[in-house]
């Protein structure tokens, strides 16, 4: 049983987290950085720790700074959000090594499903279908090719070690491929100090759909239905769905099913997201693994009613699944929409400054998980999330009309943010028909989008301007 | 000869009600500026039941201190949950020594209250899994506030004493 945890993180997730804590009567630590000493988390918190300066390096990312901070402050386990350390084996087994809970997967099962390529095999033997692919990594570029000649054109080529979109390149023929595979090498090699590069059909117009898994440490594995993320930039995600609109019934119950079989077989354990592409046949292709709590896993919360951060936690804690997959019944239809500062107008660019004026919606079926407050300083050390507004309805169409009132309802001033963005894309055809794919923001062009967005009465023509 | 910042120039700040914070500045005004005279300290800080008084010699030129640092929340939970904030007086505190890591303390054996510190003198570690990290004084001169001891748990960045600078700040 956990009692105390350390939060190792910031922003959202952090209060997501605290919140948890404080509805389970668990007891809460806040480490934070000198940055994020005014943050909301830290504010809310009976208990707050500064664990290192500003820079991630000495703070959210220092291991030795973290489970320092847990012994100090007399926590038994630790919380270590998404991103910064949240995959990080050698973190996991430090953390077990001055027994402390590390609330999330274990190291040796975080070091199994490290390597795309080898997850990828694993899982492909469990029985999930994978996209047509080299066999594990390719070492030179007459290996690349060869690979490539075999899979057929257009390939993607991947970081073996990447993650969140980076390191990727694709190549719709040899001369391409020539071009790109040392460059991708590189490009591994500085990213993530790794330059393995793996191989593998690119499906045009495709849908990324994932699986929400929790498996327990006697391998009872359950799913909790899909989360369509096709909407991207970059291959960062901007909007999430539940259900996804590329799969058909009949599909998405053989599939969500075939999921939960073969991770529970695998010998994953705690909470955990499967990818998927989905083709244009409709078909669901396995590309890779997050070993954490997610972003964007409130629209599974929405639909199916089940605490994911506390499930996460219960897990972690040593217990066994308290639920069966025949009580998790998801119902109707939620989209999140990640609310950034980023300038949609200047390219996406990252914002930070003082939040001068702040309104978050709220209402039936609205939930904004948020750190914002007015006054609060956007620092410009970290990611630019400011929130994720999560609407429910129970069509497609209703969670869409009650949306676009919520954006409308959200102010954040002081910062540009991509608010007026999604008010825009809540009018485009393309997203309305739910034709989302992972290439439609490419295909529309974001100028299309931002010249959509709805004026309201009295409000000037020109986009609302981040200076006051 | 200096001039003296007279009563309406202390900055009083605490917790404490007006009545008590009204007695503490009659007590120690006086000898707070005596003591600025024979020291020539340009800035003095006295800290009782949790309200702080501090006294500045405007003709020596530190009325201008920067602030070069926000105070440490004071919040490492080991001192116990639900105790208020640790008042600290406005944040600007030129000679505060501060914890160089997060993890438990250990002061250097010479240091006490009215201890001489010379600028870059090891004062205290925190250890970090095992690990010492050195603390070093920022400033050379007198210990006069002890705000953590050896074994307390500490934060980065907290406050570990409060050092009054005989030379630097003087001149």
């Amino acid at each position: 049983m956990i009692k105390r945890v350390l939060i190792a993180n910031r922003g959202e997730i952090a209060l997501r987290i605290l919140r948890a804590c404080k509805q389970l009567g668990i007891e809460a630590v806040v480490a934070y950085s000198e940055a994020d000493a005014d943050s909301r988390a830290v504010l809310v918190a009976d208990e707050a720790v500064c664990i290192g300066p500003a820079d991630a390096k000495g703070s959210y990312l220092s291991a030795p700074a973290i489970i320092s901070a847990a012994l100090a402050t007399g926590c038994d386990a630790i919380h270590p959000g998404y991103g910064f350390l949240s995959e990080n084996a050698a973190f996991a087994e430090a953390v077990a090594a001055h027994k402390l809970t590390f609330i999330g997967p274990s190291a040796p099962i975080l070091e199994k499903f490290h390597s795309k390529a080898a997850t990828r095999a694993l899982l492909a033997k469990h029985g999930l279908p994978t996209i047509p692919g080299s066999e594990g990594v390719v070492t030179d570029e007459a290996a690349a090719l060869n690979a490539a000649k075999k899979i057929g054109y257009p390939v993607i080529l991947k970081a073996s070690a990447g993650g969140g979109g980076r390191g990727m390149r694709v190549a719709q023929n040899e001369a391409d491929l020539s071009k790109n595979f040392s460059l991708c090498v590189q490009e591994a090699q500085a990213a993530f100090g790794d330059g393995s590069i793996y191989l593998e059909k690119y499906l045009s117009a495709t849908h990324h759909v994932e699986v929400q898994i929790a498996v327990d440490h006697e391998g009872t594995a359950l799913h909790f239905g899909e989360r369509d993320c096709s909407l991207q930039r970059r291959h960062q995600k901007l909007v999430e769905e539940s259900p996804s609109t590329a799969l058909t019934p009949r599909v998405r119950e053989e599939f969500l099913a075939r999921a939960a079989k073969a991770i529970g077989a695998a010998g994953y354990q705690n909470v955990g997201t499967l990818e998927f592409l989905v083709g244009p046949d409709g078909k669901p292709y396995f590309i890779e693994i997050n070993c954490r709590i997610q972003v964007e896993h409130p629209v599974t919360e929405v639909v199916t009613g089940v605490d994911l951060v506390a499930l996460q936690i219960a897990l972690a804690g040593g217990a066994k699944m308290p639920m069966k997959q025949s009580e998790i019944q998801a119902r109707g239809h939620a989209i999140e929409f990640r609310i950034t500062a980023e300038d949609p107008a200047q390219n996406f660019q990252p914002q930070a400054g003082e939040i001068s004026a702040y309104r978050s919606p709220s209402g039936p079926w609205v939930r904004f998980d948020s750190h914002l407050y007015a006054g609060y300083e956007v620092p410009p050390y970290y990611d630019s999330l400011l929130g994720k507004l999560i609407v429910w309805g129970a069509t497609r169409a209703e969670a869409i009309a009650r949306s676009r009132a919520a954006l409308h309802e959200l102010e954040i001033d002081g910062v540009a943010t991509t608010r007026d963005f999604f008010l825009g894309l809540l009018e485009s055809p393309a997203f309305l028909s739910g034709a989302v794919t992972t290439s439609m923001l490419d295909d529309v062009g974001t100028a299309a989008i931002l010249a959509a967005i709805p004026r309201r009465p009295g409000e000037p023509v020109a986009p609302r301007s981040a200076a006051k | 000869m200096a001039k003296y910042r007279d009563l309406a120039n202390a900055d009083v700040n605490g917790s404490g009600n007006a009545e008590a914070l009204g007695e503490l500045v009659d007590a120690l005004l006086p000898i707070l500026v005596d003591r600025l005279a024979v020291t020539g300290l340009g800035e003095i800080e006295v800290e009782r039941n949790g309200a702080t008084v501090r006294v500045r010699s405007e003709a020596l030129g530190v009325v201008a201190a920067t602030p070069v640092n926000r105070p440490a929340t004071g919040r490492v939970s080991a001192a116990g949950s639900g105790l208020p904030k640790e008042q600290t007086a406005d944040g600007v505190r030129k000679h505060a020594v501060r914890a160089t890591a997060v993890g438990f303390l250990t002061l250097a054996k010479d240091i006490h209250i009215g201890a001489k510190v010379t600028k870059g003198a090891l004062v205290a570690q925190v250890e970090v899994l095992g690990i010492p990290t050195e603390v070093r004084a920022s400033h050379g001169g007198i210990v006069v506030t002890l705000k953590a001891a050896t074994g307390d748990p500490v934060e980065y960045g907290q406050e570990i004493f409060l050092l009054e600078s005989i030379g630097e700040a003087a001149k």
